[in-house]
């Protein structure tokens, strides 16, 4: 008979979403402790905020710029994120998230879109990481979007205690083996799956959509809104981020590569 | 005597290494890849993944790692 653990839960807004912390290890940390983690961490990553890490760095005009060891650790993700999907996961594609009208949260509603498309450069020839300082070159801008969520969740998981599941706006890391001894039941396309030690993550074009067939995941070969005949991907993966890069590459890619790209990289998926 | 020692040498060797050729020549046409051998199962069966439907619509696919179950989900991936 498996060990039955009583679930602590904690839920609280912040990266634009809904987060919450689960907990079925009674040595586990206080759970409101992750939200300030989440909040803190997450006003340096936004691009919301001209005073946010990441915001000082899309400025920087080429500059080396100092940055701190989680936007460092982000960026890098991003810059293996980039080679692993083949330049369809780019966090270089801010100017052509801009130039459809997202510019600011969009509880507050798109701003007026310009009709070019706009060229997203290649991660690797914009963006230079070395320790506690980043480069971009002039013209570039960064939005860390579902990456940051991602790497968030696989480092406050480990944070948080053994037997945790944490959800950042719909990018989950689970710890341990649940509340049962089973792993921790997860919703996925329409079914509940057990994680145990596992991440998960959806990557869709039904969410943030405006003016009709504006969204904000960006197709970076034509600096426009994908159009690759998939809405929705969900996979489950080895991380967070692993997941969240999975996702959101077999979204852009279509239904055509998304099978086999899955097939290689994860250990579940879905798609619509 | 030395002379003829080393052209034995020769000889053979050269012997060997068009009898190494020879064989795997033949080796080689006789195993011819077979375009239907599982060399990559899981890429392979992403060509027929063999996802099922689920409720709400799209196709799921589980590898043996991952267990469907019948308990509440305490929360859920989503596109936020």
């Amino acid at each position: 008979m498996p060990p039955e653990h009583r679930i602590r839960a904690h839920s609280f807004e912040a990266l634009g979403a809904t987060c919450s912390l689960f907990a079925a290890d009674e040595s586990a940390i206080d759970l409101s402790q992750g939200e300030l983690w989440v909040r803190a961490l997450g006003a340096r990553l936004t691009r919301f905020e001209d005073s946010s890490e990441l915001s000082r760095l899309n400025s920087s005009r080429g500059r080396w710029t100092s940055i701190g060891q989680e936007l460092e650790d982000v960026l890098r993700a991003s810059l293996r994120a980039f080679e692993l999907s083949t330049g369809l996961v780019n966090i270089a594609v801010l100017p052509a998230i801009l130039a459809i009208g997202y510019t600011r949260p969009l509880a507050h509603g798109p701003t007026t879109a310009a009709l070019e498309a706009i060229d997203v450069p290649d991660l690797p020839d914009v963006l230079e990481v070395r320790s506690g300082e980043a480069r971009l070159r002039p013209g570039s801008a960064l939005d860390l979007g579902g990456i940051a969520k991602g790497w968030m969740a696989d480092r406050l998981a480990d944070q948080l205690g053994e037997n945790v599941l944490v959800n950042l706006g719909g990018d989950l890391r689970a710890r341990g083996v649940g509340p049962e001894g089973q792993g921790w039941p997860v919703g996925l396309g329409g079914t509940t799956i057990l994680l145990v030690d596992h991440g998960a993550a959806t990557s869709s074009v039904r969410r943030r959509r405006w003016a009709g067939d504006r969204h904000h995941v960006i197709d970076p070969r034509t600096g426009r809104p994908s159009d690759s005949g998939l809405v929705e991907v969900s996979v489950i993966a080895a991380t967070a981020v692993d997941a969240e890069v999975i996702a959101k590459t077999a979204l852009i890619a279509g239904p055509v590569v998304a099978p086999a790209f899955c097939a290689a990289h994860a250990e579940a998926w879905w798609w619509l | 005597m030395r002379d003829s020692r080393a052209l034995v040498l020769k000889l053979g060797a050269t012997a060997l290494a068009i009898a190494a050729t020879a064989v795997s020549a033949v080796f080689v046409t006789s195993h011819l890849k077979n375009a239907n051998a599982p060399l990559q199962p899981s890429v392979l069966s992403a060509s027929d993944p063999g996802g099922l439907s689920v409720p709400g619509g799209g196709t799921l696919v589980l590898s043996p790692s991952v267990r469907q179950t019948d308990a509440p989900a305490v929360t859920s991936t989503y596109a936020s």
